[in-house]
């Protein structure tokens, strides 16, 4: 169990990057229909229909992300701008604390494990925007630090449940959140046949969980019609591109884990059913792309320093 | 005194597979009719060339870019492909595809079955490898690098530390590739790679190949245009024409891009739990990144994973003793498969796919000297059906970068000051789909339809 001095650096670094966050201007041009949307589902309660456009007014809108909606209404609300850019810092703060944290569960060096988050914080910079979606990505990332807890102590997946119910009324991101649990508990199921009913329990809780949102059953139709048939026509939704300076922090980490998983030593069967899927996840769309980058620190943080001691080692054999 | 041994029947026997494997790709590659927007021009250039025995260093098929600059780096690439015309027609140009994508296919089975990987396993990969490359099968130069950097791979992973007489080929190699394809520089970069390996792990026993990397780039200056060459190559990694599909990065929601990402997930899957080496890691990452860059790249990270996959996805599989053809059987069928691979160029096609292109335009245009203003896609089939009639713009993009394109692209998309450039250019007439805002303005504005396609892929407007 981590001890609450271990918390001291993940939290100073959540602090660090929150405060920087607070220097990045408000302009996210989807954050204005969420805050009206939010501000409606306060005042008015949840509205099924359009009311926004006349194109289709009356048709049937979204409200997979009603919570996260109101979040950011509230904040406005009690704040105005000041209170969007609070949260937003609030916000980034947590997803830096959890991705810092989690290189900490594999390595005791506070300056590695920093580093080898460097590049997650770099590219998650990226979705640091005043939507619903930042919260996706944070509740992505203390499900991985969750997963990543849980692989000696099943029982810690007890908690996700309430996490993917959280998930699901902020962001349609969930989906990926509970695939990723799926996964995680497979793994387990192989190695723990002690553990096989609570992670059936687990699982089956979760998926139960994804439902309890006001969209109910349809709420899937939003994440899986986003997946298979991303609308490249929204530059989020574009496929991954190096050339932008997104896409190079995301080939960074590729190539990071890439070779590291060439030369460190050969990791187990969870990371690998980890980082592969989330990885083909993040190639889809630009948008998912931090994705991949909060999953694969802790492994870089374990592992890129075998791969440089490796290539070192190569030089030194080779020199003496 | 028992009889001598025959090493070559082992030799034949090895070989078998990879060259059934090459007869399968020859006759799937054989009866597919060219299709690609490019090729057209690449025949022209080539004929040009055979016809002027010259190399044609000035623009001379376009009115918006004529006597311009042109690279001449390829000409060996495109005198082969319209020497093969001259030759067979078009059945000369499927003929020769399928050669170089059978060679490819030949060098992939040997990559794959690297590290005794079973046939299975290695045929998985190679069907998959050669079903990424599919998209990048333009009747055109680049195909000559498709054929080369496997074997090139087959070679350099078949050497020995220090001198060997196989480091004698590379140099000869570079010689004629440089001349054949602008990519090249990835063979030269590979080449760089392995020398670099070499002397980290080997420290002097490296030297050799090290030396032989300086030869093969002194060797590519044996070229019309090496610098050409290079700043171009260059040039389409650091700033790829995103306007071009083949320059977008890879979806991998596509077929191809989907088989792209299942070879990068298995490389690194594999890698997590196997591990891998320092050739590998050095090889790869540089691919990947270019892969990343464009997806007519993603074949070369495909190709090049294949070495590294075969062996390692043996060690993760369960073992399984699959059917394995008795080997006296082998060599027959391989032999057959050849025999079946000759015959099928019976059936190459005779004809290209023009479905995509206005062939029933051709007779119109004819009629008329004006400037024409015609779709990107479809002035390389204008400049090799009607040289006659100069194009304003085609799939060559390199003499049109800057202003040209830029102007075409606000032409075509009805940008501000569309009216304008209309007029620099004095164009009397567009060839364009009809759903281009352009068309349907230009429609508007009273320009009369000379001609119109019964399916709507394109018209022909002339001024009123």
């Amino acid at each position: 169990m981590r001890t609450r001095s271990s918390w001291s650096l993940p939290l100073f670094m959540g602090g660090v990057f929150g405060a920087l966050s607070t220097l990045a201007t408000i302009g996210d041009p989807d954050l204005f229909w969420h805050l009206a949307q939010g501000r409606q589902t306060v005042t008015e309660g949840l509205a099924r229909l359009d009311t926004f456009s006349w194109s289709v007014n009356g048709l049937p809108v979204l409200t997979d992300q009603w919570l996260g909606q109101v979040i950011w209404y509230e904040a406005y609300a009690a704040l105005g701008w000041n209170g969007v850019i609070v949260l937003r810092a609030l916000l980034v703060a947590g997803l830096a604390t959890l991705v810092v944290a989690g290189a900490l569960t594999v390595q005791r060096r506070p300056i590695i494990a920093v580093l080898a988050a460097l590049p997650a914080m770099a590219l998650t910079r990226f979705a640091w925007t005043e939507r619903p979606q930042l919260m996706g990505l944070l509740c992505f990332s203390a499900l991985i630090l969750l997963v990543r807890a849980s692989a000696d102590r099943p029982r810690r997946l007890l908690a996700a449940p309430v996490l993917i119910v959280l998930w699901a009324n902020l962001h349609a991101s969930f989906a990926l959140g509970l695939a990723v649990l799926a996964i995680a508990c497979g793994e387990i199921w192989l190695r723990r046949p002690d553990a096989r009913r609570l992670l059936l329990a687990v699982l089956a809780a979760s998926i139960v969980a994804t439902l309890l949102t006001p969209s109910g059953i349809s709420i899937w139709t939003s994440s899986s019609g986003h997946f298979l048939s991303p609308p490249r026509i929204v530059q989020e939704e574009g496929v991954p591109d190096v050339t932008q300076s997104y896409g190079m922090f995301f080939a960074f980490v590729v190539l990071a884990v890439f070779v590291t998983a060439q030369l460190a030593r050969p990791t187990v069967l969870r990371e690998a059913a980890l980082l592969v899927p989330v990885l083909f996840v993040s190639m889809t769309a630009a948008r998912h792309t931090p994705f991949f980058a909060v999953a694969s620190v802790a492994y870089l943080a374990g592992h890129a320093p075998d791969a440089i001691a490796a290539i070192a080692f190569h030089r030194g054999a080779r020199t003496s | 005194m028992a009889a001598a041994p025959r090493p070559l029947a082992p030799n034949f026997s090895v070989g078998a597979y990879p060259l059934a494997v090459a007869g399968a790709a020859f006759i799937i590659a054989v009866i597919s009719p060219s299709a690609g927007s490019d090729t057209y021009w690449q025949l022209a250039m080539g004929r040009w060339m055979l016809d002027h025995h010259a190399f044609l260093r000035q623009e001379i098929f376009s009115s918006t870019a004529a006597g311009t600059h042109l690279r001449v780096g390829e000409w060996l690439g495109q005198l082969a492909f319209a020497g093969s015309f001259d030759a067979m027609g078009w059945a000369g140009v499927a003929v020769l595809r399928a050669a170089l994508i059978a060679v490819a296919a030949f060098f992939i089975v040997r990559l794959a079955r690297r590290g005794g990987a079973p046939w299975w396993i290695s045929l998985f990969l190679v069907v998959a490898a050669l079903l990424v490359s599919k998209i990048t099968w333009t009747d055109g130069p680049r195909l000559f690098t498709l054929a080369l950097f496997p074997a090139l791979l087959v070679l350099l992973l078949s050497l020995p530390g220090g001198f060997s007489r196989r480091l004698l080929v590379l140099p000869p190699l570079f010689l004629v590739w440089t001349n054949l394809n602008g990519e090249y520089l990835l063979g030269l970069a590979v080449v760089a790679i392995f020398a670099a390996e070499a002397v980290l792990s080997n420290g002097r026993r490296g030297v050799p190949l090290a030396l032989t990397a300086i030869a093969c780039v002194a060797v590519t200056f044996l070229n019309p245009a090496p610098l050409e060459q290079a700043g171009a190559a260059l040039e389409e990694f650091l700033n790829p024409p995103r306007f071009l599909t083949e320059f977008r990065p890879p979806d991998v929601v596509t077929p191809a891009g989907a088989l792209f990402a299942g070879f990068v997930l298995l490389v690194i899957g594999t890698a997590l739990l196997r591990g891998g080496s320092l050739l590998e890691a050095m090889l790869l990452a540089p691919l990947l990144y270019l892969a990343f860059t464009a997806q007519r790249q993603m074949v070369f990270f495909c190709f090049a994973a294949t070495a590294f996959l075969g062996a390692r996805l043996t060690t993760l599989v369960p073992p399984w003793r699959p059917y394995e053809l008795p080997a006296p059987a082998r060599i027959p069928v391989a032999l057959a498969l050849v025999v079946a691979a000759l015959a099928s160029v019976l059936a190459a096609p005779a004809h290209p796919d023009d479905r995509a292109y206005p062939a029933a335009a051709l007779d119109a245009l004819r009629q008329d000297s004006g400037v024409l203003l015609n779709e990107y896609d479809w002035g390389g089939y204008l400049i090799f059906n009607l040289p006659e009639r100069p194009v304003f713009i085609d799939g060559r993009y390199a003499p049109y970068v800057g202003r040209v394109l830029d102007d075409y692209q606000k032409l075509v998309g009805l940008r501000p000051g569309w009216r304008d450039l209309l007029e620099k250019y004095n164009v009397s007439e567009l060839l364009l789909e009809p759903q281009r805002p352009l068309a349907v303005a230009l429609r508007e504005d009273g320009w009369r339809v000379r001609s119109v396609d019964t399916d709507g892929r394109w018209i022909l407007l002339a001024r009123p």
